[in-house]
């Protein structure tokens, strides 16, 4: 009988799964190298991000410079490396704002009496009606471009989306059975969101904040991009691709290579993420 | 035409095994089934799962699954074998000659069409007609299923029609193009049994008017009425063939033997459906009556086997009602409900899905607060309590709920589960009450070494072992067991009942059993309570309610319980 | 916490109305639109400084005094606050959306003429991204492992690639490359090939995803065993059947797709030089000027959430299983 089989599966095999597939491993090794570029970036690009050459501008790649160079003859592969720290410090405060906020509001609504549920999401609702870019836009009309300002509109402008998967993980959790047998048992209500709903949620709240650094990184990159956030000469990813924008047609080497490493790292983040929510499931 | 409907012999139904190490290895489903149906006959094969009864009848219009492989001395329906059809003539062969009717039809049929074009489907795919024709003769297939204004019924969608309305239309669908033979593949499951009982009836007609009928199925009691042979199958092959008479009531075979043994129906209360005696029932009743003087209030100290005819009064329910507002609507879960649970004894509460037994259950629970009417736990208000005022009192109801993996918390380890019952939520570490744990894992019938597993990798028996021993960690006087079988096996089932027979001896335990087979509700409960839309519409003692009552839903389960007539 | 109502106890309770359903929505869509309203109205107000120098470019914009107090006076800035957003719920409901100090007219004018624009490119790139997406899903589940992979690879460029980079790398190949397509927007069905095609890629990893699950899901669901136990043939059923179950989400899915291709176009009519609300919406952004901002975006929710109610309409007709669920 299929039951039997099961149990006789063995006590130590709970985690059959775990070998990477082929693209984790990848994604995996992407985010080491970042990692590694992000705290010692001389460790890979030994030169000097900031150091100008107005006789080496606009090279294409070469063995010399491994991605070009840009308009000041700033070897473009140095700055690629010495920006990750910024851009990935970026990354994740927005996604810390984002899921900060959004933690706040899913579990207000998903454990709170039915009015304030209903409230919350009416904000939520409200907040969705603007899609995309389009709140984080309403944020920097009102303060002004910059990084910090990017970094929070772009927390902001993501935190509705998490907050409803979180708001329908936290209900979800509340109502199922071991919570019910949790009451019949005599447990409070505050011992039972902290020993069965938190548990429970944050496997999946870690799922969402690794796919959501992919996300952010790629929202503040798009708004430097269209030079409402980082600037010139920072090497900031997002910095470079602004500066890279005029020149496209003939030097596209200055917007690919800044943008390969956001894509890397972006999709490193989303594999991951999703290796983990696939585990996830498969265990639960 | 001559020879059998469907002629099978030396069937072989294999997978390929992916555990299999190094070379490609298959598991054997099916491992050499023959048999044969005749025309107007109904052939049953039983079995729990994991036997390979559906694998069989579906490999009969090569619906075995992806990757079978199926080889047969002979496979033949109406004289064509079927194993050498492809193509265009098998795709002529099923629904032609050969009509499937599986299980669930909330499901079977695609919930995006009316049932009528489903219908037409198959009657476009094997007959001439035009669509007037087509249109006309689903009205007629309709009427024929017993489905009241068919006219209607054609145009709505599977979600538009009641579980049993959907499997008639299901067979409808199945018949409509007067096949030889009909595989009927679990074709009541998920009904509510007098519902089930139509539907069999339905089936027998069919047979009666000369169509071959292949019956698959877990529940014995259920093929009982309507089979004229019946074939016991476990892991792959048949162990058993005869008459139903034959085989229920002088089965030859160890593995009938046992089945027939496991099923509940008709068994009297306090004898046991598993033949060996669980380990622990050598326990001594020292243990069991330090268990019933624990217990507040005291009790009266027989522990005789049947137990005594009015136990203690641990439990009373007095004209609870319920009301729920979804969505603009009313829904009235229970109207005037009111019972007693007594020591020692059980009350088995029965009524189909919606009738209103879980929400009574819940209030029981202090799950939910009745709107009118109260609920007294040893004589002490119960359900009118704040719920901090409840709290110290909760131990004395514990509950076993239906679906046992969803009632564990999926990160927490069996340990961990029956830690938290017996430290009352203090902790999770089984290290500390490491003893209980392992007396409780015993009392129940299980390894200790279960302790580090987690349920997801357990049995579902195994799991509702685990959900019995958290109920009684915490030393009750009353348990609500909700469903607490439904989902297990026949021969799993039987040991699970037993089980929670032997504990009820033991502890001097009040049950409330809510359950929806009727056949477990009689052979487990001393008193019976039937509710239908949310009232309780005949109760007393079980064995003589069903018979002495005047409610008409209550004759109905009466009758359901007889079988369809042959 | 209040537990929800169990639905194993109750009886299946009845379904709301079609009608009813639609009241309620539409109810619900006034107030998001209200609310998105009263944010805008307080977007101005959040500036740092005076509101009337914000309105003419933010501080800084060196405006003189008598411009300044020619936008009071339009704009009523010296009355209570109520009155002042009352005035402005007022004015919103017969589109005077103010006026653009950057553009010299009236909002509602230079919206009335970037958006057309903008509506063409996010219908063609939704159409295109809908085609992507079946032939892909169809593809990836008849086509065995390489088609499975592809699938999954354009799934991940979804996720991870930023529209700019994209259309950087779509102009590199196909305009610079092959010269095949120009690399800025031009009049004409040309010009917006590349546009389209940035905005649709991704988006149709993304819906290609979710019909090939869905397909899967369907592909084994009982009903496709019934089908084939009536006779039908493999190609029947895919068409009758499962194709109509795989479109199901990713007719649900296009109300927020819409908002997701405007929100791209931002980005992607910028890179493009092509004429748009999103070009016109980033350089208010840069301008700071926030009457132009605030309207634009007022506009972009009120056809989103149009939208997005039109959808959830389609999905309920379509699917009978979406009314009995709770709301």
């Amino acid at each position: 009988m299929s039951g039997q089989r099961a149990a006789a599966a063995g006590a130590g095999s709970f985690r059959p799964a775990f070998r990477p597939t082929v693209a984790e491993a990848l994604a995996g090794l992407i985010l080491v190298l970042l990692l590694i570029a992000a705290l010692w970036p001389n460790l890979l690009a030994p030169g000097d991000p900031l150091a100008v050459s107005r006789t080496e501008a606009f090279q294409p790649p070469s063995f010399a410079h491994l991605f070009g160079t840009d308009e000041s003859g700033r070897d473009i592969y140095t700055r690629v490396v010495h920006g990750a720290a910024e851009s990935l410090r970026i990354g994740v405060l927005a996604t810390a704002i984002g899921i900060g906020l959004a933690v706040v509001l899913g579990f207000v609504a998903g454990l709170g009496p039915r009015w304030l549920d209903f409230g919350t999401t009416r904000v939520v609702e409200v907040l969705f009606a603007f899609p995309g870019l389009l709140l984080a836009l309403l944020f920097i009309v009102v303060t002004g471009p910059g990084v910090l300002s990017s970094t929070i509109a772009v927390g902001l402008a993501t935190a509705p989306g998490y907050a409803r998967i979180i708001r329908s993980q936290v209900r979800r959790t509340a109502a199922a059975e071991f919570v019910e047998a949790a009451r019949v048992l005599g447990r409070g209500r505050l011992w039972i969101v902290a020993r069965h709903v938190l548990p429970n949620v944050t496997a999946a709240l870690f799922v969402l904040a690794t796919l959501g650094l992919g996300q952010a990184v790629i929202w503040v990159s798009s708004l430097s991009y269209l030079g409402l956030g980082a600037v010139p000469p920072a090497a900031e990813w997002g910095a470079m691709l602004a500066a890279g924008r005029t020149y496209i047609a003939n030097f596209w080497w200055m917007t690919f290579f800044p943008g390969l490493a956001i894509v890397a790292s972006a999709a490193a983040a989303t594999v991951i993420g999703r290796g983990i929510q696939k585990r996830n499931r498969s265990a639960a | 035409m001559s020879g059998p409907v469907l002629d099978v012999r030396d069937l072989v139904v294999a997978f390929p095994d992916r555990r299999g190490a190094g070379r490609a290895r298959e598991r054997r489903v099916v491992d050499g089934v023959s048999f044969q149906v005749a025309a107007g006959e109904c052939v049953a094969i039983v079995g729990e799962s994991g036997s390979g009864k559906s694998v069989t009848a579906r490999s009969v219009v090569g619906l075995a699954g992806e990757g079978a492989r199926v080889s047969a001395t002979r496979l033949s329906v109406d004289g064509h074998d079927v194993l050498s059809l492809s193509g265009r003539r098998l795709r002529e062969l099923r629904g032609g000659t050969v009509g499937l009717i599986a299980q669930d039809a909330l499901v079977s049929l695609d919930p995006l069409r009316p049932v009528g074009r489903e219908i037409g489907d198959t009657l476009a795919l094997h007959t001439g007609l035009d669509a007037a024709g087509r249109r006309a003769r689903t009205v007629e297939l309709l009427e024929r299923v017993g489905l009241p204004d068919a006219e209607l019924r054609a145009r709505q969608r599977p979600g538009q029609l009641s579980g049993g309305q959907r499997q008639r239309a299901l067979i409808a669908a199945g018949i409509a193009a007067d096949p030889r033979l009909v595989i009927a593949d679990e074709p009541t499951t998920a009904l509510d049994q007098p519902v089930q009982a139509g539907v069999l009836r339905l089936l027998g007609q069919l047979r009666d008017d000369g169509t071959g009928v292949l019956l698959i199925s877990h529940d014995l009691s259920v093929v009982l009425g309507i089979a004229d042979r019946v074939l016991v199958m476990t892991d792959g092959v048949v162990v058993e063939e005869g008459t139903p008479a034959e085989v229920f009531e002088r089965p030859r075979h160890p593995y009938t033997r046992r089945l027939v043994a496991a099923v509940p129906a008709g068994r009297p209360r306090n004898t046991p459906l598993t033949p060996t005696p669980t380990p622990n029932s050598a326990a001594t009743p020292t243990p069991a009556s330090g268990a019933v003087e624990r217990g507040v209030g005291g009790g009266q100290g027989a522990r005789t086997a049947t137990g005594p005819a009015f136990g203690e009064l641990l439990l009373e329910a007095r004209g609870v009602s319920k009301t729920f507002h979804v969505g603009g609507t009313e829904i009235v879960a229970a109207r005037g409900v009111s019972f007693d649970l007594r020591a020692g004894r059980t009350l088995g509460l029965v009524g189909e899905s919606g009738s209103g037994k879980s929400t009574t259950a819940r209030i029981l629970l202090g799950l939910e607060q009745p709107d009118a009417g109260e609920v007294t736990l040893l004589g002490e208000p119960w359900s009118p309590l704040a719920e901090a005022r409840r709290r110290p009192r909760r131990h004395l109801v514990g509950a076993v709920f239906q679906d046992p993996l969803s009632s564990f918390d999926p990160r927490w380890t069996v340990g961990a589960v029956l830690a938290d019952a017996l430290t009352r939520g203090r902790t999770v570490r089984p290290g500390s009450v490491r003893g209980e744990v392992a007396e409780l894992l015993d009392t129940v019938g299980l390894d200790p070494a279960l302790v580090a597993r987690r349920p997801l990798h357990l049995s579902g028996g195994q799991r509702q072992r685990v959900s019995v021993a958290r109920a009684l960690a915490a030393d009750p006087r009353v348990l609500i067991l909700d469903e607490p079988v439904s989902a297990l096996d026949v021969s799993v089932q039987a040991q699970v009942l037993d089980l929670l027979d032997r504990l009820q001896r033991e502890r001097d335990l009040a049950y409330l059993l809510i359950t929806h087979d009727l056949g477990v509700a009689l052979h487990m409960s001393d008193d019976l309570a039937v509710m239908q839309d949310g009232r309780i519409v005949g109760s007393g003692p079980a064995e003589s309610v069903l018979d002495t009552s005047n409610h008409p839903y209550v004759h109905l389960l009466a009758e359901s319980l007889q079988g369809p007539a042959r | 916490m209040t537990l929800p109502v169990p639905t194993t106890g109750a009886r299946r309770r009845p379904a709301p109305g079609n009608r009813r359903w639609l009241l309620l929505r539409a109810g619900g869509v006034v107030f998001v639109l209200w609310a998105a309203a009263t944010i805008t109205f307080f977007t101005l107000r959040l500036i740092p400084g005076d509101p009337a120098e914000a309105i003419l470019g933010g501080p800084g914009s060196q405006a003189g005094p008598e411009a300044l107090e020619q936008v009071r006076r339009e704009y009523g800035l010296d009355q209570p606050l109520v009155a002042q957003y009352l005035t402005y719920l007022r004015r919103l409901l017969t589109g005077d959306l103010g006026q653009s100090y950057s553009l010299h007219k009236p909002v509602a004018t230079a919206i009335g003429e970037q958006f057309g624009a903008t509506l063409t490119l996010a219908l063609v790139s939704l159409a295109l991204a809908w085609a992507l997406a079946c032939a892909l899903a169809a593809w990836s589940v008849r086509g065995g492992r390489v088609a499975w992979a592809i699938g999954s690879g354009l799934e991940l460029v979804a996720a991870a690639v930023p529209h700019f980079w994209l259309a950087t790398v779509l102009i590199l190949f196909f305009s610079s490359t092959l010269g095949i397509l120009p690399p800025v927007s031009v009049p004409g069905p040309l010009g917006i090939v590349l546009p389209a095609l940035t905005l649709a890629v991704p988006l149709a990893g993304f819906l290609g995803q979710v019909m090939r699950e869905s397909l899967l899901t369907a592909m084994e669901s009982p009903f496709v065993t019934t089908a084939r136990a009536r006779g039908e043939s493999e190609v029947r059923i895919f068409w009758r059947h499962t194709l109509r179950h795989a479109a199901i989400p990713a007719v649900g899915l296009s109300g927020w797709a819409f908002g997701s291709l405007i929100s791209g176009a931002v980005v992607v009519e910028s890179v493009f030089a092509r004429q748009g609300l999103g070009r016109s919406l980033l350089s208010a952004v840069q301008l700071r000027d926030v009457t132009l901002v605030t309207g634009i975006v007022l506009v972009v929710a009120l056809a989103y959430t149009v939208m997005t109610l039109v959808t959830d309409l389609a999905d309920r007709l379509i699917d009978p299983r979406t009314r009995a669920a709770t709301a």
